[in-house]
């Protein structure tokens, strides 16, 4: 019945197309020695022309089949059965016609062994040892010829029409494409997809088996190999980037940004070379620049355990966003890669010349028990630095268990400052209490160099794996410099009470020394529980050398200040070990474990030959937590604790007079600090709804933490010194929560972040404590078409609150408003024009009262030539309505501070950029 | 004739030997038929152990230094293996040890571990696919590929395996290795409809293989064939989860297809 109905439905059909396929092929089967069973045999049916499976039955034990309703076609006939020879036959059927082929007779494949089995004979050509190889030019081909093509017409070589190769009589079974798979086990994958003329050889020779090659031990099984060779100019070639904008700033001060840079690249070789030059706020490469000519990130990236990528920038020396730099950038890139790819060096050089000149405001209210006072501090700020930096990283992929790393960077700068500083302390009243002028200058030049060596190994053992590796660095500095100040105390009648005056040379020399050992061990106790140790020893040797000089008679700067001069070196000894558990499943992921550590810290006095020394036990619990909910969802809770001791600062500062209102002492019983901190973290990511939504929480709590101890003597001097607190504790709130509404294709993406914070310390003796609050709310719509425009939309409101035991009628309250809009549209004809609008909102508040509030708008216009837009121009105005300021404000334990500093404001550049490129495609 | 050092008659000497000849003649006859008899033994219900292998490092295709820092990280392949139990009438796929690996790009391995139940006789298949936040059960008839034969043969597990060829969704390359020796038409994920067993799958396109590892041949009860139940997973056909897949990765770019040509594998 099953049978019939379909045929019917069939029936139906064809007669409702008005012809009949009223059709079919019919036939038994049997064994020739007839003595077995034909039942399961395979019966196929297959178009002629094209090799298309049609029907298919499987023989039941009388060996009877018949296909029914074929229409009409070439077809061919094929019966398998494993040992048996394929029978296969021709059959031609027309419409309503009955083929019945009787009986027809498979043979087994041991009576077919008599066959004589011809071998080809091959044409003998150019023989390596144990490969044949074919120059690919001298067998001309067409340019648009493929791998397949050419090989057709190489000597020994055949190709039939399904891509099957025969080499030598033999089957290939493996096409590599420079000593590597191209793809899979499919050798007609790379005969296929790869243009002939790229190819500079073919070899064919026998390939041990992977086992083979893995194991070292011959199997004997070989299969024939063809290898292609790509041709170098294939993967040979350069670009590079050329551009130049100049402009004009609101001062008419000239500005520009130029680049040059250039990549030649050879297989894996690759070599860049780049120079740059700014007085805008462009201080070095581009993201996209660092990634095309420099390697990027890669040289900084490291991989943990559990699959999580991470990556760390050390961009020395950067520009800090305060004032305006002028920069000069060499640099160069190499990297290769060797032996099979199992090894790799990469290294950077670079050269930075940056100048920086700022003003910097700063505004600060002190909350004092019994009264306010204020201070003003304006900086003129002069910085030139020059810094020679390079690295080099090496890989070795020894086996696919053992990897060696080694990182070599050395650096070498040199920095020259003049800075000014005018500081006013006023009373509650306003009344100036004092007030101070310096003029600071130091020119020093500091070398740095790092190396280590890493080396991991996984052994057989599921799950062990061991980590080694050691590290050295050797640091040096040597620095000169001038103190000039003037100092004046005042009466409360603004009459002079007191002036100090300070003329003095200062001369520095450090140097820092380390070498550290770190191994790391994991053991598999079962296919779920690990034991993972790990234990490390660094020893640091610093010298510090300090010398103060006044001026003598003479003039000269050379009498030295025993107060302000010393010679101390310091030997620091640290062991740290650790020991913990790990849960490891699919859902769910836990460990619990610890590090112990044991410092020894000495300081020698090597001018009155003092010895003071420090040990240390810290303590290092930790515990964490990660729940797979789904595969798009996690939960994880993670907590740790930690041990901080003081610094030797604290406990017996050096006498610095640099600030004469500032001034530090020492606490000999100030002890450990112990910090829990716990977070709870939730993430979900749905793909196809095309929403995230991400949560953390956190909480600090602090045992015995460090504050400040500060009294404001009579002079109106402030005097440091630490102390250990109760009560300390900090908490953050994240959250961000992503959707898309898709009928319009907006994202709206909103964020929140909360603060809460409580901090002690003492003022004037009096024990104070701070509670800071703050929350943000930010929302952000983008709205976007691809190749077309680009739209952003952002808000961010932030709003503080501040609050002081001390003067509980003091509070501080104020909003942070910013608002921004950005869009990019790409015009007809290779134009782009864009822009984006910031406006910063900043309450003001009765400390605060000055108008902050600026609109920043900067916009750019844009038009590509060429092929691969290879030429661009472009025009843009940065801060069209010249409205930006730096700006900085932080109200938090006992002082208020609002900070304001020179940027750079409206300017233009006009210019062109170059792109060009030759040669083939890079990897 | 001296026989075991024992001088014997010739007569009985013939006698021997006639009886020594008719018993070797038996035993040849017995051992010719057993080991024809192995040799014919087809493998009609059993279990396939088959190990999925997807190229990692292809899953990676920009530039940026992340990127390729992240592929010299990673190992080249990750290994799963199913196990694909089967008679004459029904198939069962599904994951039996996932490689525990942590380096895997999850947002490209979508439906990399499926369930699929087959009914030939029907033609009726039910199979559930986890793609990123959603988990779906399809349930439809057994997707009909036009295969074509090709001419070659490559040995998979033991098996001698015939080479044919299908192209899906219009763009995928689908390459199938598959046996005459195991006369069931079946094989990996929904992949059927060749004249004998599929044990090897290999897709281009999608850097994926499926290659059998092992074969036994079992009798299974009839619950190996009954697909759990899953009352979470969202009830879908064929061309809904298409149309499903299509609408929200719409806006993915050229990552879109990928996804949608995984899914609907």
């Amino acid at each position: 019945m099953k049978v019939k109905i379909p045929i019917i439905i069939f029936l139906l059909f064809c007669f409702v197309n008005g012809f009949s396929q009223n059709n079919s092929i019919s036939a038994s089967v049997n064994d020739t020695m007839n003595f077995k069973s034909v039942n399961n045999s395979s019966v196929s049916l297959i178009k002629f022309n094209d090799s298309i499976l049609v029907e298919h039955i499987w023989l039941n034990e009388k060996g009877f089949f018949q296909f029914l309703n074929i229409p009409a076609d070439t077809y061919l006939l094929q019966i398998t059965r494993p040992t048996f020879v394929d029978y296969t036959e021709k059959i031609i059927i027309n419409e309503n016609q009955k083929i019945d082929l009787g009986t027809l007779y498979i043979i087994s494949k041991a009576n077919l062994l008599k066959d004589v089995i011809i071998k080809e004979k091959m044409n003998a050509i150019r023989i390596k040892g144990d490969t044949t190889e074919f120059l690919v030019d001298s067998f001309l081909v067409n340019k648009n010829s493929n791998v397949e093509d050419l090989l057709k017409r190489l000597p020994g070589i055949q190709v039939d029409k399904d891509g099957k190769i025969t080499a030598q009589g033999q089957e290939v079974k493996k096409v590599l494409v420079d000593g590597e798979e191209f793809f899979g086990n499919d050798p007609t994958i790379a005969t296929k997809n790869i243009r002939a003329d790229n190819i500079s050889t073919v070899q064919v020779f026998d390939k041990k088996s992977e086992q083979a090659t893995l194991t070292g031990i011959d199997d004997g099984e070989k299969n024939k190999t063809i290898n292609l060779t790509l041709k170098e100019d294939a993967k040979k070639g350069y670009f590079g980037k050329i551009s130049a904008l100049e402009g004009l700033d609101a001062n008419e001060k000239a500005r520009l940004e130029r680049d040059a840079m250039f990549n030649y690249f050879r297989k894996k070789l690759k070599v860049s070379a780049y120079a740059a030059t700014s007085n805008t706020n462009k201080t070095g490469l581009s993201w996209d620049d660092r990634e095309t000519y420099t390697g990027g990130i890669a040289g900084n990236m490291e991989m943990s355990d559990n699959g999580m990528m991470f990556s760390y920038n050390d961009n020395e020396g950067d520009f800090s966003g305060v004032g305006i730099p002028q920069t000069t950038y060499y640099g160069g890139y190499f990297s290769n890669k060797f032996n099979k790819l199992k090894q790799s060096l990469n290294g950077n050089i670079t050269r930075k010349e940056l100048a920086v000149n700022a003003e910097d405001n700063n505004y600060t209210k002190f909350i004092l028990p019994d009264t306010l006072y204020y201070n003003n501090q304006l900086n003129s700020i002069r910085n030139a630095k020059i810094l020679n930096s390079g690295n080099a990283n090496y890989e070795y992929n020894i086996d696919s268990t053992l990897l060696l790393k080694v990182k070599i960077k050395g650096s070498q700068s040199q920095n020259n400052s003049n800075n000014d500083f005018v500081t006013q302390n006023l009373n509650e009243n306003g009344t100036l209490v004092n007030d101070n002028v310096r003029n600071l200058t130091n020119l020093s030049s500091s070398q740095a160099f790092n190396s280590s060596v890493n080396l991991n190994k996984k052994f057989k053992l599921k799950g062990r794996s061991l980590a080694l590796n050691f590290e050295g660095m050797v640091n040096s500095s040597v620095s000169e410099g001038f103190l000039q100040s003037n100092t004046n105390f005042y009466n409360p009648d603004s009459t002079i009470n007191n002036s100090n005056n300070i003329d003095q040379k200062k001369t520095n020399e450090s140097s820092l020394n380390t070498v550290k050992a770190f191994v790391s061990y994991t053991e598999p106790l079962s296919k779920k529980w690990f034991i993972v140790t790990d234990y490390d020893i660094a020893n640091t040797v610093n010298n510090s050398k300090r010398f103060s000089f006044d001026k003598n008679l003479n003039n000269e700067y050379s009498t030295l200040l025993d107060t302000l001069s010393n010679s101390l070196r310091y030997n620091i000894l640290a062991n740290k070990g650790g020991i913990s558990l790990k849960y490891n499943t699919k859902k769910l992921v836990y460990s619990l474990g610890g590090k112990v550590s044991y410092t020894d810290l000495r300081q020698y006095n090597l001018i009155n030959n003092v010895e003071i020394g420090q040990y240390f036990f810290n303590l290092f619990p930790a515990a964490n937590l990660m729940y797979k909910i789904k595969n798009t969802s996690s939960l994880s809770a993670n907590y740790s604790g930690y041990t901080n001791q003081p610094s030797l600062q604290q406990i017996q500062p050096l006498f610095d007079n640099s600030n004469p209102l500032d001034i530090y002492l020492g606490n000999q019983n100030l002890g450990q600090s112990f910090t829990n901190r716990i977070s709870l973290t939730y993430n979900s990511y749905k793909p196809l709804t095309g929403s995230s939504l991400y949560a953390n929480v956190s909480f600090n709590i602090v045992n015995n933490d460090f504050a400040s101890f500060d009294k404001v003597d009579d002079f109106g001097r402030k005097i440091h010194q630490t102390i250990n607190v109760e009560g300390n504790y900090s908490s953050n709130f994240y959250s961000y929560y992503y959707f898309k509404i898709k009928k319009i294709n907006l994202g709206v993406s909103n964020n929140i972040y909360g603060n809460i914070s409580r901090n002690n310390n003492f003022i004037n003796g009096f024990s104070n404590t701070n509670n800071n609050q703050s929350l943000t709310y930010g929302l952000n719509l983008d709205y976007e078409k691809e190749e077309k425009f680009e739209i952003n939309v952002s808000s961010d409101l932030t709003f503080n609150n501040s609050t002081s035991s001390l003067r509980q009628d003091v509070r501080t309250q104020f909003w942070i408003q910013e608002y921004s809009l950005s869009a990019e549209f790409y015009l007809p004809k290779k134009f782009e024009i864009g822009g984006n609008c910031t406006f910063n909102i900043r309450q003001r508040t009765s400390d605060f009262d000055r108008n902050l509030n600026t609109t920043i708008f900067n916009a750019y216009v844009s038009k590509k030539l060429f092929k691969k837009d290879a030429l661009e121009f472009k025009l843009s105005v940065n801060d069209i309505f010249n409205q930006n300021i730096g700006f900085n404000r932080t109200a938090t334990s006992n002082y208020i501070n609002e900070r304001t500093y020179t940027v750079l404001q409206r300017y233009f550049l006009f210019g062109v950029i170059w792109n060009f490129s030759k040669g083939g495609n890079n990897e | 004739m001296v026989l075991f050092g024992i001088l014997v008659k010739e007569e009985i000497m013939n006698n021997l030997i006639f009886q020594l000849k008719n018993w070797l003649f038996l035993t040849a006859v017995v051992v010719l038929f057993i080991t024809k008899s192995n040799a014919q033994q087809l493998i009609q219900s059993g279990k396939i152990t088959f190990e999925r292998n997807e190229n990692l490092h292809k899953l990676i295709n920009d530039k940026s230094s992340w990127s390729q820092a992240m592929k010299s990280k990673m190992p080249k392949y990750r290994t799963d293996i199913f196990q694909l139990s089967f008679n004459k009438k029904s198939s069962a796929y599904k994951l039996t040890q996932e490689d525990e690996s942590p380096y895997a790009n999850w947002y490209y391995r979508v439906a990399a571990q499926n369930s699929v139940f087959t009914n030939i006789e029907t033609n009726k298949m039910i199979a559930d696919k986890i793609v990123y936040e959603r988990s779906y059960r399809v349930e439809d008839s057994i997707p009909k590929l036009k295969w074509k034969l090709l001419g070659e043969y490559r040995n998979i597990a033991g098996f001698n395996c015939r080479k044919a060829a299908t192209i899906i969704m219009d763009s995928i390359y689908i390459i199938a290795f598959y046996t005459d020796e195991i006369p069931v038409s079946a094989g990996p994920e929904s992949f059927q409809g060749l004249p004998g067993m599929i044990l090897g799958i290999v897709i281009p396109r999608l850097n994926i293989t499926y290659f059998a590892t092992k074969v036994e041949n079992l009798v299974l009860p009839e619950t190996e064939f009954i697909m759990p139940s899953a009352p979470k997973n969202k009830k879908t056909n064929i061309l809904e989860l298409k149309k499903e897949i299509l609408k929200d990765t719409k806006e993915w770019g050229e990552d879109g297809p990928k996804i949608y040509w995984k899914v609907m594998l």
